[in-house]
């Protein structure tokens, strides 16, 4: 048994090798292309079959997206980022599942030992994949932060000089804020990847050990995990999208305006308390 | 780099993720997520809207009942009203007839009275004249062989006076 951090190289292209998970992920593009192209094509005022199906699904990722940002306006604006970071990884995820992933291949010779290199590899398990979507979903969220608060207001987020309010306290704060920024990059892809990677370790094993009726469980497993992940990427990406939005008012209005500061404490409040 | 390398970190690899997900990401804002949050709003919409005109036709219709009943009381009290006025009308013009009817036979009958006895005076004058003349006649055929000349004209003055005293009375 060959188990490889990496993702193998199957063929090249142009002198550009092409890993088998990046393959896959190019499976799984082409798959959510499809289904798109299916949906768009039957849109009815009176939904059937498959938009019925994507409906109840939006519905239900927009109430959730409510219970994060408590206002279906904002839920509306982050859904196209949120939704395709779900459904890439969901399919991703469970694409990995499929039988002939990771076990039809090709065998090499490496270093003197037989290796089987493998055709398909589920794209989350390769670390690029991974770390692409946290880079996107940290990037987004500096967008979305940046639009919002306005670019000067949403950077002096981190970068607080030492002479204004908390002093030097705020200039720490915010310098962690920021390294705190990369290390969600971090925790993002390695989270995705550790789960994915042992998913698919722990089924090889067990198709190792015992190939008959051992794996199922542990199939239905990563079926859970391959959704729970999903939905834990795109959760955590809708909270920071959502943090990185908020508007620090009364913050602001204390240095700016001191006498409106008082009007708009009272319209903050409610804000506060939704959350 | 070492770690990068043993992890299969690769920038090109990595770029080609990025692609990978922002082609999905557009595809599926472009056919799936914009399409259906518009249908979703769309669909919304309607529904309110059609809950709204139902409520509003209910509405008309509540009001137009009441206006209905309200017409139908307006008219049956206007329709009381005209006949009581017109029984009271009926009522005051009997009356009046009757009075005036009842005037004129009174009249009818005084004036019959009235001639009556104006006819019964002139009968009753004629017959004195005629009865004084008739004594006259009487006395002038007795008169010679009983009273003197001067006697009648006396007697004749006296049943004058008489006779116009009578009819005085």
């Amino acid at each position: 048994m060959n188990i490889s951090l990496a993702a193998e190289p199957i063929f090249h292209i142009g002198g550009f090798a092409i890993t088998n998970s990046l393959f896959v992920s190019w499976i799984v593009v082409l798959v959510l292309v499809l289904l798109a192209r299916a949906l768009a094509k039957r849109t009815h005022e009176i939904p059937r079959g498959l938009q019925n199906v994507a409906e109840s699904v939006i519905e239900v990722m927009l109430s959730f997206a409510d219970g994060v940002t408590g206002d279906r306006k904002q839920s509306i604006r982050f859904l196209p980022m949120v939704g395709a970071i779900f459904f890439f990884v969901l399919v991703s995820n469970w694409m990995g599942l499929l039988p002939g992933f990771g076990s039809i291949g090709i065998n090499e010779v490496e270093e003197g030992k037989t290796v089987l290199i493998p055709f398909f590899r589920a794209a989350s398990a390769d670390l690029n994949f991974t770390i692409a979507l946290a880079v996107i979903s940290v990037v987004a969220a500096q967008v979305y932060g940046m639009r919002t608060v306005g670019t000067f207001a949403y950077w002096g987020k981190f970068f607080v000089p030492p002479w204004k309010s908390p002093y030097i306290i705020g200039t720490f704060v915010g310098l962690l804020e920021f390294i705190s920024e990369f290390a969600k990059i971090i925790s993002f892809s390695f989270r995705l990847f550790g789960n994915v990677f042992a998913g698919e370790i722990l089924l090889a094993v067990m198709a190792f050990l015992a190939p008959v009726l051992a794996p199922i469980p542990f199939l239905f497993l990563e079926i859970f995990v391959g959704v729970v992940q999903a939905m834990v990427f795109a959760m955590l990406s809708l909270v920071f999208f959502k943090i990185a939005t908020e508007t620090h008012g009364a913050e602001g209005h204390e240095k700016n305006h001191q006498d409106t500061h008082h009007i708009e404490h009272p319209m903050a409040v409610p804000e506060e308390v939704k959350i | 780099m070492e770690l990068l390398h043993a992890l299969g970190i690769d920038w090109k690899y990595l770029l080609g993720q990025v692609i990978n997900f922002l082609i999905v990401l557009f595809v599926l804002k472009k056919y799936a997520f914009g399409p259906i949050v518009d249908t979703l709003a769309k669909r919304t919409a309607k529904l309110e809207q059609g809950l709204q005109d139902a409520a509003a036709a209910k509405s008309a219709r509540t009001s137009g009942e009441q206006e209905k009943a309200a017409v139908l009381a307006a008219a049956r009290a206007e329709s009381g009203k005209l006949m009581q006025e017109t029984r009271a009308q009926a009522e005051e013009m009997r009356a009046e007839l009757l009075t005036k009817a009842k005037n004129d036979v009174e009249d009818v009958v005084q004036l019959g009275k009235e001639r009556l006895a104006m006819e019964k005076e002139q009968m009753l004058a004629s017959a004195k004249g005629e009865l004084a003349e008739l004594v006259v006649v009487a006395i002038h055929k007795i008169s010679p062989r009983v009273f003197t000349e001067k006697d009648e004209a006396a007697l004749f003055t006296e049943a004058a006076a008489v006779l116009q005293k009578k009819n005085h009375l």
